[in-house]
């Protein structure tokens, strides 16, 4: 297994692609190739149907808010990715006053650097996203 | 217990001092292993039993739950080591009513706490630290330096009762030339009595034979009431007693001279609560986490205070280079921790298992009927005695 061992980022065997897809500024979410359901955070084994086949593979990155705090510098929110109903991520959502965040608002995937990676962020989908260096 | 519960599955991870993969990983794997074992799914595990890690972070049971996916857990709890607490607190569950099958597990992994090699190793980098200090008394003891309480057990003990090196040679080679015939044991190169006695000491007198060896790993087991093991996949091994507890001064930093007290006090208590004796034992997979802990428990079990190290000769077998107490009873077939790896005292306890449904493969004990497990040292510790269906 090739490692592309960053000092800072704290990642597992399991977190590993996840952690490397951020680098490349794809967002990899673990894939079941026998039962095809997706799972989050990344696991070495399917909960559903517990085979050991797991892919990591690029979601496309759309998804509505279903839960959301305001408490931080700036808005997060837990997303649900479009790919299956419960699939969920938690990300900072940019672009988007703090008063103007609904659940169920639809959004988008972009990248912030971080520095040592990339980190997924997510903006209102029909934001155009041109004050984001990066747009996948 | 009497026989009302059994351990019907059992199930072990890949043991490896560097697995390349995650602890989560190893944690499902084992309890994944198990469950199939048992011969029953993910809906049938209504409990699950994990265990405080020594070596922070633990995987917690609701890792296990949400990894495999189980939609019916009512009960579950995360006991404090050693490994068989966890599986104590199973037998209590199902005995109780609170769940019917408690899959019980232990994952241990080389973080980056663990050792200077592990700390160099990125992917090693715990996620999280907590201070373990469950006896509120560390900041009394850590500004004189650091120490090795068990080499300074080990040493009190050969003062006191005249034991030598050579006798912790014998627990250490024991171990290992039991796990030659354990195709799991991450140690498995013969060792010599001259190789240990030869092996610089870490702490005078102590060496690196005395102490068990880091790993990667985890175990389960799945325990269940005896009149539904019956309906499992496997033959069911039925826990006839078991006991922990912990005696009073226990603390681990002064080391007070309670150092045999709960050893004795949970071996009297499993004799009498099933009027069975050592002569009843076919196999004992006694702890040892350090050398001087089997000492102990030896002493506990079979001679009394003291007298460990004269039992220790008597039972050492020069051609077989293995122990057999009473002429008969090996310990450890699986190499316990100190060379099948450190599970904490879980080892001990799938072997029993295995041993007693026969299917032990190169291990087994032929015809064992009973087994004793023990586990750990002052101030937690905890034993058990299992039975085959045969017995
Ligand atoms: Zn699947």
């Amino acid at each position: 297994m090739s490692l592309n061992k960053k000092p800072i980022l704290r990642m597992s065997y399991d977190t590993e692609a996840y952690w490397m897809g951020c680098q490349r500024q794809e967002l990899l979410i673990n894939r079941c190739m026998d039962c095809h359901a997706w799972h989050h955070f990344p696991r070495w084994l399917c909960p559903v149907c517990w085979s050991e086949k797991i892919k990591p593979v690029a979601v496309s990155g759309l998804g509505k808010v279903v839960m959301f705090s305001l408490t931080g510098r700036r808005p997060v929110a837990w997303i649900e990715l479009v790919e299956q109903v419960g699939l969920r991520i938690y990300c900072a959502l940019v672009e988007v006053e703090p008063s103007n965040v609904r659940i169920g608002m639809e959004v988008r995937l972009g990248w912030e650097d971080y520095g040592e990676s990339f980190l997924p962020v997510f903006r209102p989908l029909n934001n155009t996203g041109a004050s984001l260096g990066v747009d996948k | 217990m009497n026989g009302k519960v059994a351990v019907v599955g059992v199930g072990y991870s890949p043991l490896a001092r560097d697995s390349q993969r995650s602890v989560g990983s190893l944690a499902l794997e084992a309890c994944r292993e198990a469950i199939r074992d048992a011969g029953l799914d993910k809906t049938d595990i209504d409990g699950v039993g994990g265990i405080f890690a020594a070596d922070l972070p633990t995987v917690w049971p609701a890792y296990v739950i949400d990894g495999l996916g189980l939609p019916n857990v009512l009960w579950s709890t995360c006991a404090f080591p050693p490994s068989i607490n966890a599986v104590v607190e199973g037998i209590n569950a199902v005995f109780s009513g609170a769940c019917k099958y408690a899959l019980c597990f232990h994952a241990k992994y080389r973080w980056d706490s663990t050792s200077a090699s592990a700390a160099s190793d990125p992917m090693r980098r715990a996620p999280w630290r907590i201070p373990l200090d469950g006896s509120l008394s560390l900041p009394m003891v850590t500004p004189h330096g650091g120490s090795h309480p068990y080499a300074a057990a080990m040493h009190q003990h050969m003062d006191a009762f005249g034991s030598r090196r050579e006798h912790f040679g014998m627990i250490a080679i024991n171990n290992r030339t039991q796990a030659q015939r354990n195709p799991r044991a991450v140690l498995q190169e013969p060792l010599t009595m001259q190789d240990y006695l030869d092996s610089k000491e870490i702490a005078s007198p102590f060496c690196v034979y005395d102490m068990d060896v880091p790993i990667d790993g985890a175990m389960a087991v799945v325990v269940t009431l005896a009149d539904r093991a019956v309906d499992c996949a496997r033959p069911p091994v039925y826990v006839e007693a078991a006991a922990n507890g912990a005696s009073s001064p226990n603390d681990m930093m002064l080391f007070s001279d309670q150092f045999h007290v709960p050893y004795e006090k949970i071996m009297t208590a499993l004799w009498q609560r099933t009027g069975l004796s050592i002569a009843d034992i076919d196999v004992a997979n006694i702890y040892d986490g350090f050398s001087i802990l089997t000492m102990g428990w030896i002493e506990a079990i079979f001679s009394g205070r003291g007298e460990g190290a004269a039992c220790i000769e008597d039972a050492w077998d020069e051609v077989q280079q293995q122990l057999r107490f009473l002429g008969r009873i090996p310990m450890s077939p699986h190499g316990g921790n100190l060379s099948e790896g450190r599970l904490q005292g879980f080892g001990h306890l799938n072997e029993a298992v295995l041993q007693l449904r026969g299917q032990a493969g190169p291990t087994q004990v032929h015809g064992a009927r009973r087994a004793l497990v023990t586990n750990g040292m002052n101030p937690v510790c905890g034993a058990m005695i299992l039975r085959s269906e045969n017995a």
